[in-house]
């Protein structure tokens, strides 16, 4: 019994529901203090928001299929401050605090410059770094599996 | 004397107008394409990211428009994507962003030269913004002349009105944009698409221009306008004679001649057989006798 309940608590995290809701999904990114999000801005369609935040060279919109997080990589510094902003979205998306599996990744993104994934509850989470031109930009995505 | 204006000095204004294309797409402009569905707007752009990519240009494609299926069977991975590694193929199903928020990354990059030796191209404009909207428009234009103000150089795809005279949307968009043209889909043999692209708006040195694509390799070439601008006479007799070859099949020239009315030795219709050949008809030579038949 005991060791059925801690291979319950090992999976926990894994097993959480989290699923593509764009509103709680905002609403937790407005909350980070790492993503300095003041204000989400409905775009004239109505079917989109950009975030008004602080961050610097940093683009962060949403909507029911994407919520994204871009940002302008040139530094090391700068490489730090968007994998941050690339955890704390994978974190909101999956429901879990400082997820491992969140970390390993943005790690193997930097270790091998290619495009790295996960699927969890439903989210595919997406890191990757984007070379274009003489620009490198670092991104993350939350999408609905069934977008995929 | 105000030295917080800046004033332009004579270095600004001896900057010349260079063309990626000449007399047709101007660098480091915003250029609008416009065209009801069907014409081959995202065609011709194909064309010219690769053409600016062959000439070592960078090509930025944010294409919010194709699907994937599309896109396959155009053979664009192939002859586009995986060809030229300095072109960013940017598609909807992997985008990172909205497509405004794509172009405000772009956008807070903007400095300086920076995008200098930079195609970009929009796949198409109603995915970037509220066309009717004035605020909308506005947006989008904003950001583009920015992107234009650090060097680059914008195609922007747009559809049309209904009937195809006009662009469609707000009126910023005519004072943002430097250029228009709006594209009509001419005749054209097999593997090819040929188009001719009317200007509708100047800023530059731009004038009305013929280009043609071949559809397997993407490979664009600029044509004679006159190829592609057919008067109602020409397109009367191109009926004609595609009617009379439907009906009956292979004939020799005199017969085909004299089947829709002409003698045989009129040498304006004469010429229009040749001008056509290959196009909307086609010819074979046997014993000095040449025999028509439809393609």
């Amino acid at each position: 019994m005991k060791k059925i309940f801690i291979i319950m608590l090992a999976v926990m995290p894994l097993t959480a529901i989290a699923d593509y809701d764009v509103e709680r999904i905002k609403n937790e990114m407005a909350a980070s203090e790492l993503l300095k999000i003041n204000a989400w801005k409905l775009n004239e369609a109505g079917n989109a928001w950009m975030a008004e935040h602080d961050l610097p060279n940093t683009v962060i919109s949403a909507n029911k299929a994407t919520t994204g997080i871009m940002r302008g990589v040139a530094s090391q510094l700068d490489a730090l401050s968007a994998m941050g902003g690339c955890s704390e979205l994978g974190d909101i998306g999956f429901e879990v605090k400082d997820d491992k599996r969140v970390a390993d990744l943005l790690v193997n993104l930097l270790t091998t410059q290619k495009e790295q994934s996960l699927t969890a509850n439903n989210i595919v989470y997406t890191a990757q770094l984007l070379e274009l031109g003489n620009q490198v930009m670092f991104g993350c995505t939350l999408k609905p599996v069934l977008e995929q | 004397m105000y030295n917080f204006l800046t004033p332009l000095t004579t270095n600004d204004f001896n900057q010349k107008t260079e063309f990626l294309i000449e007399d047709f797409l101007p660098k480091k402009l915003i250029t609008m394409i416009y065209a009801d569905g069907g014409m081959g707007k995202s065609w011709i752009a194909f064309g010219i990211a690769k053409y600016a990519a062959q000439l070592n240009m960078h090509v930025i494609y944010l294409d919010y428009d194709n699907p994937i299926n599309v896109l396959k069977d155009r053979g664009i991975e192939t002859n586009l994507i995986n060809a030229h590694p300095n072109l960013d193929y940017s598609h909807r199903s992997k985008a990172l962003l909205e497509p405004i928020a794509m172009l405000e990354a772009f956008e807070q990059m903007a400095v300086g030269d920076k995008y200098g030796n930079t195609l970009f191209i929009l796949d198409s404009l109603r995915n970037f913004c509220e066309v009717k909207s004035d605020v909308s428009a506005m947006r989008v234009s904003e950001k583009l002349m920015n992107l234009r103000e650090a060097g680059a150089t914008i195609l922007v795809l747009h559809h049309s009105t209904k009937n195809g005279s006009n662009y469609e949307g707000s009126n910023n968009l005519r004072n943002s944009i430097d250029n228009m043209f709006r594209l009509i889909k001419a005749d054209a043999p097999a593997g090819e698409i040929r188009w001719l692209l009317e200007v509708k708006k100047e800023r530059a040195a731009i004038t009305d221009t013929a280009l043609s694509m071949r559809v397997d390799d993407l490979s664009l070439t600029s044509i004679d306008i006159e190829t592609v601008k057919l008067n109602s006479e020409e397109k009367d007799f191109i009926e004609q004679v595609e009617s009379v070859l439907a009906e009956q099949g292979s004939l020799n020239k005199t017969q085909l001649l004299e089947a829709i009315g002409h003698k045989k030795d009129d040498k304006t219709a004469r010429d229009r057989l040749d001008r056509f050949d290959g196009i909307h008809w086609q010819s074979e030579k046997t014993k000095g006798v040449y025999t028509y038949s439809v393609i």
